[in-house]
């Protein structure tokens, strides 16, 4: 059948792609490279495993690291660039347009587009960001990051991060022809995703990112494979802040209502809780008390619903986890890019207050 | 006017030219970004791209179809139920992924508007003709994806969980496109006071 070889061929473009780099990744010294062996001036590092505790040497190189991580962020937010990329993972291989400058006005204006199927789309002007699909008029929504495959932790500063993560420096290479720095995020317990990133050497741009399992195995990949910068944001850029009108400005269906009084005996170490509101569920879902988790990267959400709007038990594990704990008078639904057995740890451990 | 407003969105769409004024106009003017939606899809038809369930929206638009009418049991006959059929019969689980992971292509806001029209065919699936939900090891070597519930149950329960499901994971990456701050490093773990609100 046409599609299941279609798809299994991206099955296995994505699974050598991903062992080819997780041999880089697995190198416990690295000067290494994802594609040629074409030392930098890396400096030899251990790759620390990720249960041990930050000390005087990983500080040291966490300083490096952080320099990477920072001047990259900078790039994401002030770079006048043009670029396209792919992402890889298990669902398939999509391909986008990335294009991002500050206009002579002073306006920040991102664009992410998928350049297969219909045509979604992403504008993100200064904090509102636009999203247009043919299934749904355009909405807007006040954000500070546009929602797309690259991780929205990577466009604040590694201090947002830094509680959770060390940036380890591993070598260098060569990707999208470019000179590459190549940085680790290494969580700093074991109970989440792990993150490479290649970072231009020349632009601090970032080339690629690759999120890892915790046991090593690579679950998606962004690769840019063009990337073109400029001294100023595109002309289009520039009609864009002229003329821009965003559409309607929406938010998650917010009820009037006090928030039940849920406890969450566990929770993974350095995830802080960035809102809290009772909504009702996209889609006709169930009303429920939502929490949003957040450790500067990696974020998850907790649905909490009650009695006969109870959510049903239910568990999906993908790159991005869904399990729903039944407690009996209302159930824990935990949702995000997170590992299946903390999210379903940290649904059994919802309790409601005495 | 509307035929004119009609006229520069048949343009843009074939590529010609459009000037500034008529395109600040279309942004302006909600029922022809309405249009501009169903023109799009109506070129893609006419271009022989638009497969039904091609696409992760489509399959969003399904599912948002279904939450409005899950009574539909009565099916239909004929080419375009044969095609809704097949789309259906994707494995959903490969939507879900697609969801969390795809831009963009985020459903969220169908709870705050729908442009009905613009997802015609791929409308109302027959709920009796659902299928238990598929596990989906699609080139995902790595990671395979599986969906369990954790009870026995009717075909009736699976297609409500398989709703819940979508539902949540719609939901989620609503709060994540909603990202108003970094975390506060020095939040106290138990705040009390709700995210302020955007203006």
């Amino acid at each position: 059948m046409k599609q299941f070889f279609l798809s299994s061929l991206f099955g296995l473009a994505s699974f050598t792609f991903a062992a080819f780099t997780f041999e880089a990744w697995a190198a416990s010294t690295s000067t290494d490279t994802p594609t040629e062996p074409q030392a930098q001036e890396a400096p030899e590092v251990l790759v620390p495993n990720n249960q041990v505790p930050a000390n005087q040497t990983a500080e040291g190189r966490n300083s490096e690291g952080a320099f990477w991580f920072d001047r990259m962020q900078t790039a994401l937010r002030e770079l006048n660039f043009s670029a396209s990329f792919v992402t890889l993972h298990s669902g398939g291989m999509e391909a986008y347009r990335w294009v991002h400058g500050v206009t002579t006005s002073g306006d920040s204006i991102e664009i992410i587009a998928g350049l297969n199927g219909p045509e979604n789309q992403a504008i993100r002007m200064n904090n509102r960001v636009t999203y247009f699909s043919p299934v749904i008029s355009p909405y807007s929504l006040h954000s500070q990051t546009l929602s797309s495959p690259i991780p929205s932790g990577l466009y604040e500063r590694f201090q947002e991060i830094r509680e959770s993560y060390d940036a380890v420096p591993a070598g260098g290479g060569r990707v999208v022809d470019r000179a590459a720095q190549h940085i680790r995020l290494v969580s700093r317990s074991p109970d989440r995703y792990l993150y490479s990133l290649w970072i231009d050497r020349d632009t601090g741009m970032l080339l690629s990112v690759v999120t890892f399992s915790t046991e090593g195995d690579v679950l998606e990949q962004v690769l840019l494979t063009s990337i073109n910068v400029f001294d100023e944001a595109a002309p289009e850029l520039e009609q864009i802040s002229e003329h821009w009108t965003a559409p309607p400005e929406v938010r998650p269906d917010i009820q009037d209502a006090e928030i039940g009084d849920w406890q969450f005996e566990w929770l993974p170490a350095g995830f802080q809780r960035v809102r809290q509101n009772r909504l009702q569920v996209a889609l006709d879902g169930p009303v429920a008390d939502h929490y949003m988790y957040s450790d500067g990267l990696a974020k998850f959400s907790v649905y909490v619903s009650a009695d006969e709007d109870r959510a049903s038990a239910m568990q999906y594990e993908g790159i991005t986890s869904l399990y729903s704990h039944d407690h009996g008078q209302y159930t824990a639904t935990v949702v995000g890019r997170i590992p299946l057995h903390i999210a379903q740890r940290i649904a059994a451990s919802v309790r409601a207050a005495e | 006017m509307t035929e004119r407003r009609n006229e520069t969105l048949s343009a843009m769409l074939d590529a010609q030219e459009a000037s500034t004024e008529s395109l600040t106009d279309l942004v302006r003017n909600q029922e022809s970004r309405d249009t501009f939606a169903r023109y799009q899809l109506v070129g893609a038809v006419m271009r022989g791209e638009a497969q039904v369930g091609q696409a992760v929206d489509i399959s969003a638009a399904i599912a948002a179809q279904v939450a409005q009418e899950p009574a539909m049991l009565a099916p239909k006959h004929g080419r375009l139920r044969r095609l809704q059929m097949q789309a259906w019969l994707r494995p959903v689980g490969q939507t879900a992924v697609a969801a969390s992971v795809a831009i963009i292509a985020v459903l969220g806001a169908q709870q705050f508007m729908t442009v009905e029209e613009a997802v015609v065919p791929a409308s109302t699936p027959s709920a009796g003709h659902q299928p238990v939900l598929q596990t989906m090891p699609v080139g995902g070597v790595m990671n395979p994806v599986s969906f369990n519930t954790m009870q026995s149950s009717s075909a009736q329960d699976t297609s409500r969980q398989r709703m819940q499901l979508q539902s949540f994971m719609v939901d989620h990456q609503f709060q994540l496109q909603w990202n108003l701050e970094a975390p506060v490093v020095e939040q106290d773990a138990e705040p009390e006071n709700t995210e302020s609100q955007p203006e």
